[in-house]
């Protein structure tokens, strides 16, 4: 295998599809299970990304994936929408609520928490569209599960 | 796995056990428990996280939510977890800091300040 590539519409319902196949090809390039987790999540995370910036360019078009497990694991996510800007994503809390005292004021960024999790992501966006790649290298001493 | 959601009451708290996977598509269901409890005057809730195979950052953000919720009610809002792997998301996001985060419901529910 080298490539897998999906086209996914925005629908919340299909983002668990994406990481059953996430993590399929993911043990498919002989990532481990700290890894896979990170495949999971970042690629979760990426696609609310992408269904937050379709939804605000009010755009009905899927986004598309793409998964490369040459010499370990590379997965990007890809829109025709611009990705909302920086620290601007919401938490999904109720806003009557903002002003509630004694709750530090946490703003949730989809992907301060991808960049987080994982040590190697590009992210590149404009007025044509973004994307979102993250990699992943092999286990050292793991065979790929093929 | 979707998303199980079974509250029971214990030493004047609401436990909400969850399981399964809390994401873009079933986080709202853990909102309107939330949302339901705290309308109902449940005010100190301890959210039972150890079934719970995947958390993203929408859960984290309905997790905040409920926090900020009950705390408006001078309630309390405690999380029972002891997976690392969603203990790190915890981490990234500073959320150790927000939240009490216990390893045992008993323990959690110890801690009611009611």
């Amino acid at each position: 295998m080298a490539t897998v590539a999906l086209q996914v519409g925005q629908d919340p319902a299909h983002v668990r599809l994406v990481r059953l196949v996430s993590s399929a090809v993911a043990r498919m390039a002989g990532l481990g299970d700290e890894a896979l987790d990170e495949v999971r999540l970042g690629v979760s995370e990426a696609c609310g990304l992408a269904i937050d910036a379709l939804g605000a360019a009010g755009s009905d078009a899927p986004m598309s994936l793409e998964f490369d497990d040459t010499g370990g694991l590379r997965v990007t996510v890809r829109t025709p929408a611009a990705l909302p800007a920086r620290h601007e994503v919401p938490v999904p809390a109720d806003p009557a609520l903002e002003d509630s005292p004694n709750v530090a004021h946490v703003l949730l960024d989809r992907l301060a928490l991808i960049e987080g999790l994982i040590d190697d992501v590009d992210v590149a966006s404009g007025p044509d569209g973004s994307s979102v790649t993250m990699r992943w290298k092999p286990e050292s001493g793991t065979a790929p599960g093929k | 796995m979707d998303l199980s959601l079974d509250t029971r009451e214990q030493g004047g708290c609401t436990v909400i056990e969850v399981g399964g996977e809390i994401d873009v598509y079933t986080a709202p269901k853990l909102r309107e428990c939330i949302v339901d409890l705290v309308n109902r005057g449940n005010y100190h809730l301890v959210v039972d996280m150890e079934d719970v195979e995947f958390l993203d950052s929408t859960g984290l953000g309905v997790l905040v939510g409920g926090l900020k919720r009950v705390r408006a009610h001078d309630g309390s809002l405690r999380l029972v977890c002891t997976q690392e792997r969603l203990l790190k998301i915890f981490r990234i996001t500073g959320l150790t800091k927000v939240f009490a985060i216990f390893d045992t419901v008993d323990s959690a529910v110890k801690e009611n300040p009611a």
